[in-house]
Protein backbone atom coordinates (compact mmCIF):
# COMPACT_ATOMS: atom_id res chain seq x y z
CA UNK A 1 0.00 0.00 0.00
CA UNK A 2 1.49 3.34 -1.07
CA UNK A 3 1.48 6.17 1.49
CA UNK A 4 2.42 9.89 1.25
CA UNK A 5 6.08 10.95 0.79
CA UNK A 6 7.04 7.64 -0.91
CA UNK A 7 6.32 5.59 2.19
CA UNK A 8 5.04 2.08 1.57
CA UNK A 9 3.30 -0.36 3.89
CA UNK A 10 4.18 -4.01 3.28
CA UNK A 11 3.68 -7.32 5.08
CA UNK A 12 6.57 -8.09 7.45
CA UNK A 13 8.35 -11.16 6.03
CA UNK A 14 9.76 -12.01 9.49
CA UNK A 15 6.78 -10.94 11.61
CA UNK A 16 6.77 -12.25 15.18
CA UNK A 17 3.07 -11.39 15.36
CA UNK A 18 0.79 -12.80 12.65
CA UNK A 19 -0.31 -9.93 10.40
CA UNK A 20 2.63 -7.69 11.24
CA UNK A 21 3.32 -4.82 8.81
CA UNK A 22 6.34 -2.68 8.00
CA UNK A 23 6.35 0.95 6.87
CA UNK A 24 9.43 1.96 4.88
CA UNK A 25 10.34 4.91 2.70
CA UNK A 26 11.20 3.71 -0.78
CA UNK A 27 14.54 4.64 -2.29
CA UNK A 28 13.11 4.55 -5.82
CA UNK A 29 9.68 4.35 -7.48
CA UNK A 30 8.09 0.92 -7.74
CA UNK A 31 9.08 -1.10 -10.77
CA UNK A 32 6.49 -1.86 -13.46
CA UNK A 33 5.85 -5.32 -12.06
CA UNK A 34 5.08 -3.81 -8.64
CA UNK A 35 8.39 -4.80 -7.04
CA UNK A 36 9.85 -2.44 -4.44
CA UNK A 37 13.53 -1.53 -4.43
CA UNK A 38 14.71 -1.04 -0.86
CA UNK A 39 18.25 -0.97 0.46
CA UNK A 40 17.87 -2.12 4.07
CA UNK A 41 20.13 0.13 6.21
CA UNK A 42 19.88 -2.25 9.20
CA UNK A 43 22.06 -4.78 7.34
CA UNK A 44 25.06 -2.45 7.62
CA UNK A 45 26.83 -1.60 10.88
CA UNK A 46 25.39 1.49 12.63
CA UNK A 47 27.78 4.43 12.47
CA UNK A 48 28.08 7.03 15.29
CA UNK A 49 26.06 10.24 14.97
CA UNK A 50 26.39 12.82 17.74
CA UNK A 51 25.06 15.77 15.72
CA UNK A 52 22.98 18.36 17.53
CA UNK A 53 19.83 18.74 15.44
CA UNK A 54 19.08 22.11 17.01
CA UNK A 55 22.21 23.69 15.49
CA UNK A 56 22.52 25.04 11.95
CA UNK A 57 24.89 27.45 10.26
CA UNK A 58 22.46 29.49 8.17
CA UNK A 59 18.76 30.17 7.68
CA UNK A 60 18.95 28.31 4.35
CA UNK A 61 20.28 25.22 6.14
CA UNK A 62 17.50 25.48 8.76
CA UNK A 63 14.85 25.75 6.01
CA UNK A 64 16.30 22.69 4.24
CA UNK A 65 16.40 20.71 7.51
CA UNK A 66 12.80 21.65 8.30
CA UNK A 67 11.73 20.62 4.77
CA UNK A 68 13.61 17.29 5.02
CA UNK A 69 12.10 16.66 8.46
CA UNK A 70 8.58 16.87 7.00
CA UNK A 71 9.23 14.68 3.96
CA UNK A 72 12.18 12.33 4.56
CA UNK A 73 12.60 9.38 6.90
CA UNK A 74 15.50 9.40 9.36
CA UNK A 75 15.56 5.61 9.28
CA UNK A 76 16.97 5.24 5.76
CA UNK A 77 20.62 5.76 6.74
CA UNK A 78 23.05 3.81 8.94
CA UNK A 79 24.03 6.73 11.22
CA UNK A 80 20.85 7.36 13.19
CA UNK A 81 21.04 9.82 16.09
CA UNK A 82 19.29 8.04 18.95
CA UNK A 83 18.20 11.42 20.39
CA UNK A 84 16.14 12.08 17.27
CA UNK A 85 15.72 8.77 15.40
CA UNK A 86 12.43 9.69 13.73
CA UNK A 87 11.59 12.66 11.53
CA UNK A 88 8.21 14.40 11.64
CA UNK A 89 7.32 12.38 8.52
CA UNK A 90 8.14 9.13 10.40
CA UNK A 91 6.07 10.19 13.43
CA UNK A 92 3.22 11.08 11.05
CA UNK A 93 3.24 7.53 9.62
CA UNK A 94 3.31 6.04 13.13
CA UNK A 95 0.49 8.28 14.33
CA UNK A 96 -1.74 7.48 11.34
CA UNK A 97 -0.89 3.75 11.43
CA UNK A 98 -1.71 3.40 15.14
CA UNK A 99 -4.87 5.48 14.77
CA UNK A 100 -6.18 3.59 11.73
CA UNK A 101 -5.45 0.07 13.01
CA UNK A 102 -5.86 0.68 16.77
CA UNK A 103 -2.61 -1.23 16.95
CA UNK A 104 0.94 -0.98 18.21
CA UNK A 105 3.92 0.53 16.40
CA UNK A 106 7.51 -0.15 17.30
CA UNK A 107 10.93 0.96 16.08
CA UNK A 108 14.31 -0.49 17.00
CA UNK A 109 17.77 1.00 16.44
CA UNK A 110 20.86 -1.18 17.03
CA UNK A 111 23.79 0.06 19.18
CA UNK A 112 26.71 1.74 17.35
CA UNK A 113 28.93 -0.93 15.78
CA UNK A 114 26.10 -3.49 15.57
CA UNK A 115 23.78 -4.53 12.75
CA UNK A 116 20.64 -6.54 12.38
CA UNK A 117 20.81 -10.33 12.22
CA UNK A 118 17.89 -10.49 9.80
CA UNK A 119 16.48 -8.12 7.16
CA UNK A 120 14.06 -5.37 8.19
CA UNK A 121 14.48 -5.99 11.93
CA UNK A 122 15.88 -2.55 12.77
CA UNK A 123 15.56 0.89 11.11
CA UNK A 124 11.98 0.41 10.00
CA UNK A 125 8.55 1.17 11.43
CA UNK A 126 6.78 -2.01 12.50
CA UNK A 127 3.03 -1.96 12.91
CA UNK A 128 0.89 -4.69 14.48
CA UNK A 129 -2.84 -4.04 13.88
CA UNK A 130 -4.99 -4.15 17.02
CA UNK A 131 -6.98 -7.17 15.83
CA UNK A 132 -3.74 -9.17 15.53
CA UNK A 133 -2.44 -8.24 18.98
CA UNK A 134 -2.63 -10.91 21.65
CA UNK A 135 -1.76 -8.41 24.37
CA UNK A 136 -3.26 -10.44 27.22
CA UNK A 137 -0.73 -13.20 26.65
CA UNK A 138 2.37 -11.05 26.70
CA UNK A 139 4.15 -10.35 30.00
CA UNK A 140 5.55 -7.01 28.83
CA UNK A 141 2.11 -5.69 27.85
CA UNK A 142 0.66 -6.97 31.14
CA UNK A 143 3.37 -5.16 33.09
CA UNK A 144 2.84 -1.94 31.14
CA UNK A 145 -0.95 -2.04 31.49
CA UNK A 146 -0.79 -2.74 35.23
CA UNK A 147 1.64 0.14 35.75
CA UNK A 148 -0.53 2.46 33.63
CA UNK A 149 -3.56 1.54 35.79
CA UNK A 150 -1.51 2.05 38.95
CA UNK A 151 -0.33 5.43 37.66
CA UNK A 152 -3.90 6.53 36.81
CA UNK A 153 -5.16 5.48 40.26
CA UNK A 154 -2.37 7.46 41.93
CA UNK A 155 -3.46 10.65 40.16
CA UNK B 1 -1.84 18.34 30.35
CA UNK B 2 1.61 17.28 31.51
CA UNK B 3 2.17 13.54 32.04
CA UNK B 4 5.15 12.73 34.22
CA UNK B 5 7.26 9.78 33.05
CA UNK B 6 7.68 6.84 35.38
CA UNK B 7 9.71 3.65 35.35
CA UNK B 8 8.63 0.03 35.61
CA UNK B 9 10.43 -1.76 38.41
CA UNK B 10 9.48 -5.31 37.46
CA UNK B 11 12.18 -5.56 34.82
CA UNK B 12 15.92 -5.40 35.39
CA UNK B 13 16.73 -3.20 32.38
CA UNK B 14 16.23 0.57 32.47
CA UNK B 15 13.16 1.73 30.61
CA UNK B 16 10.43 4.33 30.86
CA UNK B 17 6.79 4.71 29.92
CA UNK B 18 4.52 7.70 29.53
CA UNK B 19 0.87 8.22 28.70
CA UNK B 20 0.06 9.51 25.19
CA UNK B 21 -2.76 12.09 24.98
CA UNK B 22 -5.63 11.34 22.61
CA UNK B 23 -5.00 12.57 19.05
CA UNK B 24 -1.40 13.53 19.93
CA UNK B 25 0.38 15.52 17.20
CA UNK B 26 3.81 14.68 15.70
CA UNK B 27 5.38 17.35 17.91
CA UNK B 28 3.72 15.97 21.06
CA UNK B 29 4.97 12.46 20.22
CA UNK B 30 8.48 13.86 19.68
CA UNK B 31 8.34 15.60 23.08
CA UNK B 32 7.14 12.42 24.81
CA UNK B 33 9.99 10.46 23.20
CA UNK B 34 12.44 13.14 24.37
CA UNK B 35 11.14 12.88 27.95
CA UNK B 36 11.40 9.09 27.88
CA UNK B 37 15.00 8.91 26.62
CA UNK B 38 15.91 11.33 29.42
CA UNK B 39 14.00 9.19 31.96
CA UNK B 40 15.83 5.99 31.01
CA UNK B 41 19.20 7.64 30.33
CA UNK B 42 19.54 7.05 26.57
CA UNK B 43 20.19 10.76 25.98
CA UNK B 44 23.51 10.31 27.86
CA UNK B 45 24.38 7.19 25.82
CA UNK B 46 24.61 8.28 22.16
CA UNK B 47 26.09 4.90 21.17
CA UNK B 48 23.21 2.91 22.67
CA UNK B 49 20.47 1.35 20.60
CA UNK B 50 16.83 1.70 21.55
CA UNK B 51 13.41 0.09 21.35
CA UNK B 52 10.35 2.33 21.20
CA UNK B 53 6.76 1.07 21.31
CA UNK B 54 3.72 3.30 20.97
CA UNK B 55 -0.03 2.73 20.85
CA UNK B 56 -3.06 4.91 21.50
CA UNK B 57 -2.44 4.96 25.26
CA UNK B 58 1.26 4.97 26.01
CA UNK B 59 4.82 5.13 24.70
CA UNK B 60 7.52 2.79 26.00
CA UNK B 61 11.28 3.27 25.48
CA UNK B 62 14.19 1.04 26.52
CA UNK B 63 17.89 1.06 25.57
CA UNK B 64 19.48 -1.89 23.72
Amino acid sequence: MDLPNNYTMVADPHAKEDGGLIIIQQDAPRQKDGKIQYEDPSMTVRQPNYADDEKWTSQAEKRQKDKDDKTKSNLTNDSINVKNPLSSADWDQIREGVKNTQGLAYVQVPPVGQKSSQPLQFNSIHLVPGEKLASDDQPLFKAIESKVDEFKEGN
Amino acid sequence: MKHEPFKIDDYTFPHAIKAVPKNASDEELKEIYKDLIEACGIDKLPEAGMTMLVNNNYMFVAPI
